[in-house]
C-alpha cells in the first residue's frame, strides 16, 4: 500500500472513505440567483436576463440565511465555498458575505462575468486572504470573437481584469471553447498572461442549461478536442512558472503534471459537497437544484443543515451514487480508463439532469473508446 | 529536491534533515472533522497523519515529531520513523508543508 493511501492522503475520491457513512461536508456551493445581466449562448445555469435595475425579491439569496449556512457548514467541516449564479455581483451584500466567509476560514471560489466589478469591489476582494479563485470568462482575444457567445462585453471585461491585476486579486481566466474561438486559444492565453491571470483554463461547453443546444450548434468535433488538448498542453509548457494552464475535461486529456497543478480547482467530489440556492433548498450540489430537474434534500429555512446532511435521504443519495458509480466502473470505458481512480465519470449533476441517473461515463469518453483509433487515449492517457 | 532525495536514501534521513522544522503552509486552510484533518479540495487524513499535521507548527524538528509519535502510538520505532518522514515529504511535495532549516 502506498504511503499516500495508508495515510488517507489521496488525490481522489477514496480519501473520504475514512469517514464512512458520515463524511464531512467539505465544499458548500451557493447559487445566489438565476438572474444575470448577460445572456451567454451556452450558459449552463440557463440564467434569466435581468431587464430591470434589481433582481425581484425572493429570486436572490437572503443575507442572514447565507451567513447562517456558512456557520452551519463550517461546523460540518466545510472549508471551500463556491459562489455561483446567475451573476453574483448582482447581490448587493456579496462583499459583506465574502468578508464573513473569509473570517470563518473559507477558501472561496467565485465565478463572475466580470462586468459589474468596480474599483471599490476590487479593493475589498484584494483584502480577502481566502479568495482563491475569481473566475472570469474571456472567449476571445478580440471584441469580435468574444462577443459571439458573450455579447458586446469585451472592453468592459478587459477593464475589470486590468483593475484586478492592479489590486493583485488572484484571477482565473476561462475560455469556453467553441467553433468560433477555437483558433484563438493561443492568443487568449497570451492575453491572459498579460492580464496577470494565475490560471488560464479552457473548458468544453457544459451539457446543462443552454449548453445542451449550444453544444450541438457550436460545439467542437472529437478530432478538434484531441488537438485542443495537445495545444493546451503546449501552452502549459510554454507558460510554466508564470501562469498555470489547464483544460476542464476527462483527466486523461492532461499530463500528470498538469493534473497535479490543477488539483485545487478541478477536483469535484459530490460525496462531500452540498448545494444551497436562494430559496434555501439544499441538494448534493447547486446543479441538482435546477435549471431543469430539482433534487431537494431539505430546506435551510425549515431545518438545520446538520439534520439535512446526516438525514437518511442524504445518506441514501450517497449510497445510491456509490452503488451506481461502482457499476459503471465495471464496464468500459470506465473499467479501462487510466484515470478511474480519480474520476467519478460525468459530472453527477449532469447525469441526473440529462438521464435521471446518479452516475454515467462522459459522452467524450464513450466516443473516444468506441473509436478504435482513439481508444488508447482513454486507456493510456494522451501524454 | 535535494531533501526529497535524501529522504529516499536507504537508512532514512541524515541528521541534518531530521533537524528541519516542518511548518504547515499558512496559505492552506484546513479543518478538523471528527478528530481527523481535512485539507481541501478533498483530502482527509487518518488519525496518525492528523496528529503529525497538527505537530507541524514550525517549532518542532522532524526528530521531535518522531519522538512525540513514538510516545503516543503503539507501533515499532522504525515503522513510526518511516511513517512520519514519508508523510512530511509527501506533504512538502504537495506544498501543504514548508520545511524550515533553522
Amino acid at each position: 500500500m502506498s504511503i499516500a493511501k495508508k495515510l488517507g492522503l489521496l488525490p481522489s475520491k477514496r480519501s473520504m472513505e475514512l469517514f464512512g457513512d458520515e463524511p464531512p461536508l467539505v465544499r458548500l456551493g451557493v447559487r445566489i440567483t438565476f438572474y444575470c445581466n448577460l445572456a451567454c449562448t451556452y450558459c449552463s445555469a440557463d440564467s434569466t436576463l435581468l431587464r430591470r435595475r434589481e433582481v425581484p425579491r425572493g429570486q436572490i439569496i437572503d443575507t442572514p440565511l447565507f451567513k447562517s449556512a456558512l456557520e452551519q457548514a463550517r461546523d460540518l467541516g466545510a472549508v471551500v465555498l463556491e459562489i455561483t449564479g446567475g451573476e453574483p455581483f448582482l447581490y448587493k451584500d456579496l462583499l459583506e458575505v465574502l468578508k464573513y466567509a473569509d473570517d470563518l476560514g473559507y477558501i472561496t471560489l467565485l465565478a463572475t462575468n466580470g462586468t459589474l466589478i468596480n474599483e471599490e469591489s476590487a479593493r475589498v476582494l484584494a483584502k480577502l486572504d481566502g479568495l482563491n479563485n475569481l473566475q472570469i470568462t474571456l472567449d476571445g482575444s478580440t471584441p469580435q470573437v468574444h462577443s459571439y457567445t458573450r455579447g458586446p462585453t469585451f472592453r468592459r471585461v478587459i477593464k475589470t481584469l486590468e483593475l484586478l491585476k492592479r489590486y493583485e486579486v488572484p484571477v482565473i481566466i476561462n475560455t469556453v471553447v467553441n467553433k468560433m474561438n477555437i483558433h484563438d486559444i493561443e492568443n487568449i492565453a497570451t492575453l491572459s498572461k498579460k492580464l496577470g491571470a494565475k490560471l488560464y483554463k479552457v473548458s468544453l461547453i457544459a451539457c446543462a442549461g443552454r449548453g445542451e443546444a449550444a453544444r450541438r450548434d457550436i460545439g467542437i468535433t472529437l478530432e478538434d478536442t484531441i488537438n485542443l488538448a495537445k495545444r493546451v498542453h503546449a501552452l502549459f509548457l510554454e507558460f510554466r512558472g508564470e501562469m498555470m494552464v489547464g483544460l476542464t475535461g476527462p483527466p486523461y486529456l492532461m499530463s500528470e503534471d498538469m493534473r497535479c497543478e490543477l488539483r485545487e480547482v478541478s477536483m469535484c467530489n459530490v460525496l462531500i459537497h452540498a448545494g444551497l440556492d436562494f430559496k434555501g433548498r439544499i441538494g448534493p450540489c447547486t446543479y441538482y437544484l435546477g435549471p431543469g430537474k430539482c433534487y431537494e434534500l431539505g430546506n435551510l429555512k425549515a431545518q438545520r443543515l446538520e439534520d439535512i446532511w446526516y438525514s437518511e435521504r442524504f445518506k441514501d443519495f450517497r449510497r445510491n451514487f456509490i452503488k451506481e458509480y461502482k457499476s459503471i466502473e465495471q464496464i468500459p470505458p470506465c473499467s479501462a480508463c487510466i484515470c478511474r481512480e480519480e474520476c467519478y465519470g460525468v459530472c453527477p449533476a449532469e447525469a441526473f439532469q440529462r438521464a435521471g441517473r446518479w452516475a454515467m461515463p462522459p459522452d467524450l469518453c464513450q466516443e473516444l473508446y468506441s473509436r478504435r483509433e482513439y481508444r488508447w487515449i482513454v486507456t493510456k492517457g494522451l501524454f | 529536491m535535494v531533501i526529497a532525495s535524501m529522504a529516499e536514501t536507504p537508512g532514512g534521513l541524515c541528521n541534518e534533515a531530521l533537524n528541519l522544522k516542518p511548518q504547515r503552509n499558512p496559505r492552506v486552510r484546513w479543518r478538523i472533522y471528527k478528530g481527523k484533518v481535512i485539507i481541501p479540495p478533498a483530502y482527509g487524513l487518518n488519525e496518525t497523519a492528523s496528529e503529525i499535521w497538527k505537530l507541524c507548527d514550525g517549532t518542532r524538528t522532524i526528530k521531535d515529531i518522531i519522538e512525540h509519535i513514538k510516545k503516543n502510538y503503539e507501533a515499532s520505532p522504525s515503522e513510526i520513523e518511516k511513517t512520519v518522514i514519508d508523510f512530511i515529504f509527501l506533504m512538502e511535495k504537495h506544498k501543504f508543508i514548508l520545511l524550515k532549516e533553522e
